[in-house]
């Protein structure tokens, strides 16, 4: 394995979280992330992008060392967070950080709530956790928790049980609990895809709001670019375990530089298009232990050609050291157009 | 289009259950899940049914099926009236209509080879056995683009996108002239999604089969469909040509939902052609069920039930003050 160099380096001081070569391996032998590496700069939006069983959710679970033990482990030459080195804390010191300090939201908010406990019990509770406060208080700061993720009629629904409330609601009582013990990085893990589009919309504004509003970073796993368009300041494309492009937005859909991305962001449908021919990518997204040698995404590549079977390293585009991609072909395929931002 | 008789018809749809009561009350008004649904779709016809979670969309496909009892209300398929026929009748028609439905992980069962899994409804409805069974399910696999040799694997051993294709081969092993389609590509990769709507575009085409297409995606259901239908509530609300409805989106809920989606390359969506409205409140005996949340919406919403009223050719929509405003989407 090779050790990457990440996205120029911060200072450290607007750097909040850095992870160094971060690989989870699977019970069964396979290797689902393999040496990941990135920055995350404060009150930043990061986006990690890519499809089921790339390890973009084994990859922020690694964070919070909370990959489960019959599931696999994780490995990292480096994950601080302010600062800290979060492989070197004590059970203790990890759950201060662990929904404290690093908090997250699930995808699907009716199985992350607890559904025997009532909503605002268990904000309560995690505000305790965390906090040593009386259980008035609590409540009090519980109200405006929800008050400020968008919920009105909040004294009902600190009542209520996660079964009472719909599917947006629950998602919004779910951001209230993730931020109650103010966190400094937000972990969101596809905050939107269980909900409605009506209501999707609603919480990608919510979580916008509360960026500009809040001293938070989001750390965002989609697969969904809309989203990613809307929420995020730079990107992270992973594909088969491995980060395939690193790019601020704006750069991404100006023009993006790994074929897999530009295919992926052409297989998205809009009636805007007027296209009606659907667009794939052919083939079938590999699995955790069946990936290709070399470039693993050349099987499915418009652009493949001899020369790919070699192992790729992700370097920098273009000479721009925030933006990197994995493709030994990037700048001969896509030239540079005018849209270039640092 | 519509100039010859409907292969699939309802007419009235209702269906209600009890909800609300506790365990030993029953709650007094029984839920209606659908209210008063009537469609057509004819051969070679996809009609997509487009609808948030909750609103009913699915339990129309079961009705038109008689995979569930509509409460009220009546299926003609073919002229029949489904509710009229008795088991054995309708055993034989079921070869006729099946569905695809939105997890091929748990719509296959995991125990049964490809081969198994295939050869059941064509022993059962084609009555084909040794060579002829084979055969049929070689070409069946190589027509939803997978190759014979995969007849002898398991379920677990493929991938999601090759699962929906095995589902597909299933549901179009006994030509059917009508299929239900439960959302078929929700659960899929984004990279693999066109794949499949490819496939049921070429299956349209070549099976000349009526499709009832399920989603709550309306870029999906662009590309694959002839008219679209928007469910709210248990009810239809707007029912429409394709390209009149995206044109020509009449229903304020319409609209809603088209201007939600997120235009992929930029992120940006229609929201604020949107009159911002308060969240969604509980459920309404009387008006329209939008009305809580319509920007449009007048005194009279909340008092009369407003009907489908036919505004244009085909274009059906159920509201006092449709939206007037011409939005090109389609240029």
């Amino acid at each position: 394995m090779n050790i990457e160099s990440a996205q120029g380096e911060i200072s450290g001081e607007s750097c909040l979280l850095q992870v160094r070569e971060l690989t989870v391996m699977l019970n069964n032998g396979a290797c689902a992330v393999d040496t990941v590496s990135f920055d995350l700069k404060r009150t930043e939006c990061l986006a990690l992008v890519g499809e089921s069983g790339c390890g973009k959710t084994l990859s922020a679970l690694s964070l919070l060392r909370a990959i489960p033990p019959e599931i696999g482990r994780a490995v990292a030459r480096k994950i601080s967070f302010e600062g800290r080195e979060l492989n070197d804390l004590n059970k203790k010191e990890l759950r201060q950080v662990r929904g404290g300090r690093i908090s997250m939201i699930f995808q699907d908010p009716s199985t992350a709530l607890n559904p025997l406990f009532s909503v605002g019990c268990q904000i309560v509770e995690t505000i305790r956790a965390h906090q040593a406060i009386q259980a008035g208080e609590a409540r009090r700061r519980a109200v405006g928790l929800l008050e400020e993720a968008g919920l009105a009629d909040t004294s009902r629904i600190l009542d209520s049980y996660p079964h009472q409330l719909s599917g947006g609601q629950r998602q919004r009582a779910m951001i209230a609990l993730a931020l109650s013990t103010e966190p400094a990085l937000l972990i969101a893990d596809e905050p939107t895809t269980a909900l409605d589009v009506t209501v999707q919309r609603q919480i990608i504004d919510l979580l916008g709001g509360l960026l500009a509003s809040r001293d938070l970073t989001l750390l965002l796993i989609t697969h969904n670019l809309s989203v990613v368009a809307k929420l995020s300041d730079r990107v992270l494309i992973m594909y088969a375990g491995q980060i395939v492009e690193n790019a601020a937005v704006t750069e991404l859909f100006a023009g993006a530089a790994h074929p897999y991305t530009r295919a992926l962001l052409g297989c998205l449908p809009h009636p805007k298009s007027g296209r009606r021919e659907p667009v794939f990518i052919p083939g079938t997204v590999p699995e955790p232990g069946n990936w290709p040698d070399g470039c693993r995404f050349r099987p499915r590549c418009l652009f493949a050609r001899s020369g790919c079977e070699g192992e790729q390293h992700l370097r920098p585009f273009k000479g721009n050291s925030r933006r990197e991609v994995r493709c030994w072909l990037a700048e001969e395929l896509f030239p540079p157009s005018g849209a270039e931002k640092g | 289009m519509n100039n010859y008789t409907p292969l699939v018809q309802s007419r009235d749809l209702v269906f209600t259950y009890h909800a609300g009561g506790s365990l030993f009350r029953r709650a007094k008004e029984p839920f209606r899940a659908v209210n008063g649904v009537s469609l057509e779709i004819c051969s070679g016809e996809t009609l997509a049914l487009v609808g948030e979670s909750g609103c009913g969309k699915t339990t129309v496909g079961r009705l038109l099926l008689r995979i569930v009892e509509p409460s009220w209300g009546q299926v003609f398929f073919d002229g029949q009236d489904l509710s009229l026929l008795s088991g054995p009748e309708l055993g034989s028609l079921r070869k006729s209509m099946q569905m695809i439905f939105q997890d091929p992980y748990s719509s296959l069962n995991p125990r049964f080879t490809v081969f198994r899994t295939l050869a059941e409804p064509l022993r059962l409805h084609k009555r084909l056995s040794g060579k002829a069974l084979k055969m049929k399910i070689s070409s069946l696999l190589e027509t939803v683009g997978l190759s014979p040799e995969h007849a002898g694997r398991y379920p677990h051993e493929f991938s999601g996108g090759q699962r929906q294709r095995i589902a597909i081969a299933r549901a179009i092993s006994v030509n059917p002239r009508f299929v239900v389609a439960d959302e078929p590509v929700s659960s899929l990769d984004i990279s693999i999604q066109g794949q499949i709507i490819k496939l049921l575009q070429e299956l349209k085409k070549n099976l000349h089969m009526a499709m009832l297409f399920i989603s709550h995606d309306l870029s999906t259901v662009y590309m694959i469909s002839d008219r679209v239908a928007v469910m709210y509530r248990g009810r239809l609300v707007e029912l429409a040509p394709k390209d009149d409805f995206y044109s020509h989106p009449l229903h304020p809920y319409s609209r809603l939902l088209l201007d939600s989606i997120l235009d992929p390359l930029t992120g940006k969506t229609d929201w604020s052609r949107q009159k911002p409205k308060k969240q969604e409140t509980g459920t309404m005996d009387k008006g329209c069920a939008f009305a809580g949340r319509c920007g449009y919406a007048q005194e009279r919403c909340f008092k009369q039930s407003p009907g489908l009223v036919e505004t244009a050719p085909g274009h059906w929509v159920a509201c006092f003050h449709p939206v007037g405003i011409e939005r090109k989407i389609v240029l």
